[in-house]
């Protein structure tokens, strides 16, 4: 084997096991994400959901859900602040505000309701 | 011969780039926002702030607009889930009480989803109409 085709065996190695390793790396920030299910398979968990893991895997979805919206419902708070308090846009920011609070509450309770759920199955095992 | 070996080293190392940078997008099913969000919330709150030019004013427009946007995106999958509720209770998946109150909670969330795209869509309204004023 000339010294070249190791050169080329060595790079191309090296660069197959970077993308290796940009693959994993992505893998792992997905599966960080948004409780690892898309809309398409919530929408399917939730039709077929039948094991207390099931309704668990629903309960985390949601309670990123309710945490999404309370960080929203910080954000439009404070923009709130930053417009003149008696223009529209301030009262706009504050509804958002209180209407973004109120959907985190209700994605609670939807976690709730899972996590019962579960709770149940598992009793009647 | 050598050089041969090395661009087809080169093409499938950017060949397997290429999928694995493509990955998170195929395997999110809500199609992405054209060209990304033009603003994170930070900047949005300091352009806010600042905002004095049309084409600031523009900006802060269609950050709204694009909020608006995301906002019936969601009232939309909310809609789809109620239906994967009804479709769970008749087939009697969800034994246990809650399927009801599910269904209300996702009913409650896709009316406040266009309640909020709706009050997002006068506020890019509005910066338009700030912008108009700024040109004058």
């Amino acid at each position: 084997m000339s010294s070249h085709s190791i050169r080329v065996a060595v790079l191309a190695v090296f660069f197959l096991s970077t993308s290796v390793l940009f693959v994993a790396a992505q893998d792992h920030t997905m599966n960080m994400k948004e409780h690892q299910l898309t809309q398409k398979q919530l929408k399917a968990l939730i039709v077929s959901a039948k094991t207390p893991e099931d309704h668990m895997k629903l309960a985390a979805y949601f309670k990123g859900e309710a945490q999404r919206q309370e960080a929203s419902a910080k954000t439009h708070e404070e923009m709130a602040n930053l417009y003149d308090s008696k223009t529209e846009m301030a009262k706009h920011c504050k509804n958002l505000s209180e209407e973004l609070k109120k959907a985190g509450e209700s994605a609670n309770s939807m976690a709730a309701e899972h996590e019962k759920m579960a709770a149940q199955l598992r009793e009647n095992k | 011969m050598k050089s041969r070996s090395i661009k087809t080293a080169i093409l499938s190392v950017m060949l397997t780039l290429f999928v694995a940078a493509a990955l998170p997008s195929w395997t999110s099913d809500r199609p992405p926002m054209k060209n990304g969000p033009i603003l994170t919330a930070k900047e949005a709150k300091a352009l806010i702030a600042t905002a004095k030019t049309a084409k600031e004013h523009l900006k802060l427009s269609k950050y709204f607009s694009q909020q608006a946007e995301e906002f019936d995106a969601e009232a939309k999958d909310h809609d789809e889930m109620i239906e994967a509720y009804r479709k769970s209770q008749a087939l009697g998946a969800h034994a246990a009480p809650g399927g009801v109150g599910t269904i209300e909670h996702c009913e409650f969330l896709a009316k406040s989803d266009r309640d909020m795209a709706r009050a997002l869509r006068e506020m890019a309204a509005a910066h338009e109409e700030m912008a108009k004023e700024a040109d004058k």
